[in-house]
């Protein structure tokens, strides 16, 4: 050979060397059976393995249980002279690792001898990607949510507002037959107050959102419940109610002692709203602990409710049931499922059309 | 000239309201509220019959139990019967466009109008109706 042409496949052989050993890639050679034959540097850092853990044995024991599959037939074509791109994952000794990986297969005199590989470790930013995923997820779930805010506001909010713009101008105009003038100025309080309600439970489903972990406290849930049904007994007393409380003095669980308050109180109201008129109200508090937490029942024989038709709805927001009846804004339901959930729980509901409904919530301990 | 208005709407307040406006337009009309467009479908039933159906009628959408859009589907088959006598207002506290869509896609709605009903409207409605039969 000529003595240029022995330089130039010299350098050219250097260079070749020079790109194997010092590319920031792992590179390295495949037979036809998937064994390693050659191995660069950064194969070994990659793994976590040494040159001779690596070299005669096959890529499959690498690669991860669920890419497995994909990667050998990713393989299988490139030996039929189809060059691959694609991603999978391994396992190392510092854990599963991301790669995005090239294979074109190795020819001489046309025909195909080896399989090159070029593998990128791309783990950095698949945990990015996942965390937007994750980020994007969210953004869709509060979205939804936005979207139901919307509506409160389009329909439920706007509702009393309406009513109480009409009944405000009646009394301003001075046109009403004095003995209906007390009717409208009574419906006009009951429905400013009716907004004021609708506010505040928006701010608190708000709210929720934002609280951060709050302090866990030992509650007695038969203290608890005592105090509640005394924060009631004016309405208990005018509505004629006989609320029982049936909770061993021992009952107690380790809790947010806000959220459960919160939770008992809108179920206490829900069920001191939704009584039968023609029958006197009972209601039946009852708490017992479980095996593995505590579950807490308020039962009324109130209205009750087709669950064969609303199942699905009754604790999503702004659905109301029975609307002639008090100022209800279907938040309520909502809020106590949310805090149930924050508090790791679950609640369940049984009804029957005027036969009253049962709620029972479960906390674990 | 009004004669009889219908007022449909499952809350008490908005019934009252609207009654008290319809009485303090012209205390003459006959106007007949419904919590539950089930019982209205059935006194215009009987209405239609005795030839003195309404000729307004004030639907809220907003309701549980039958809607206004179910409402205004269940008398679709009335509507040649209806049409230029019966006239539909629907009367709503929604501003969704939406609503006012599909609202618009019943022969016998004239208009989408939003609470609290104006008296002045009242007076509108009147003079834009063909006169006494």
């Amino acid at each position: 050979m000529d003595i240029n042409k022995q330089l130039e496949l010299y350098q050219f052989e250097k260079l070749n060397q020079a790109l194997f050993n010092n590319h920031p890639d792992a590179i390295y050679i495949l037979d036809l059976e998937g064994n390693f034959t050659m191995v660069n540097e950064v194969v070994c850092q990659i793994t976590g393995l040494e040159r001779e853990q690596i070299i005669g044995k096959s890529f499959e024991p690498l690669v991860r249980a669920e890419d497995l599959a994909a990667t050998i037939e990713r393989f299988l074509m490139a030996i039929k002279d189809m060059p691959q791109r694609y991603e999978t994952a391994i396992i190392t000794k510092e854990g599963v690792k991301y790669i995005d990986i090239t294979n074109f297969p190795l020819k001489v005199d046309n025909e195909i001898v080896a399989i090159f590989g070029i593998a990128k470790d791309i783990t950095e930013k698949k945990q990015k990607e996942h965390e937007l995923e994750k980020y994007a997820n969210l953004l869709k779930a509060q979205n939804a949510e936005l979207e139901v805010f919307r509506k409160i506001i389009a329909h439920d909010m706007r509702s009393p507002v309406a009513k109480a713009i009409g009944l405000a101008r009646l009394l301003e105009e001075n046109k009403i037959p004095d003995e209906k003038v007390d009717g409208v100025k009574y419906y006009l309080r009951k429905t400013v107050e009716s907004i004021d309600t609708m506010v505040r439970d928006l701010n608190e489903v708000i709210s929720l959102k934002y609280k951060g972990m709050e302090f866990k406290t030992d509650v007695v849930i038969n203290d608890l419940l005592n105090r509640f049904v005394a924060l009631f007994s004016n309405e208990i007393k005018k509505l004629n109610a006989s609320v029982t409380i049936k909770a061993a003095p021992d009952v107690s669980v380790s809790t947010i002692g806000a959220y459960l308050e919160s939770i008992i109180r809108n179920l206490i109201s829900n069920a001191l709203k939704y009584h039968a008129r023609h029958r006197p109200i009972e209601i039946v508090i009852e708490a017992a602990a479980t095996y593995d937490g505590v579950e807490i029942s308020v039962k009324d024989n109130g209205i009750g409710m087709d669950l064969t038709k609303v199942s699905g709805d009754i604790f999503k927001m702004h659905k109301r049931f029975a609307p002639d009846l008090a100022e209800g804004n279907g938040l309520g339901l909502y809020i106590v499922q949310q805090q149930v959930k924050l508090l790791n729980g679950n609640i369940t509901v049984e009804s029957k059309p005027d036969q009253g409904t049962t709620f029972k919530v479960f906390l674990p301990r | 000239m009004l004669k009889r208005i219908y007022v449909i709407d499952d809350d008490e307040i908005s019934l009252y309201l609207s009654k008290i406006t319809v009485e303090l337009f012209d205390a003459t009309i006959d106007c007949r509220c419904f919590d539950d467009a089930h019982k209205a479908l059935e006194s215009l039933d009987k209405d239609i019959e005795k030839g003195g159906q309404p000729d307004i009628i004030l639907l809220d959408l907003n309701m549980p139990v039958m809607s206004g859009f179910e409402f205004l589907a269940a008398i679709k088959p009335m509507e040649s019967k209806l049409y230029n006598k019966c006239h539909i207002y629907v009367l709503t506290s929604s501003v969704d466009e939406h609503d006012r869509m599909r609202v618009m896609e019943s022969g016998l709605v004239v208009e989408l109008l939003q609470k609290p009903l104006e008296p002045g409207k009242l007076e509108e409605i009147s003079k834009l109706l063909p006169k006494c039969q």
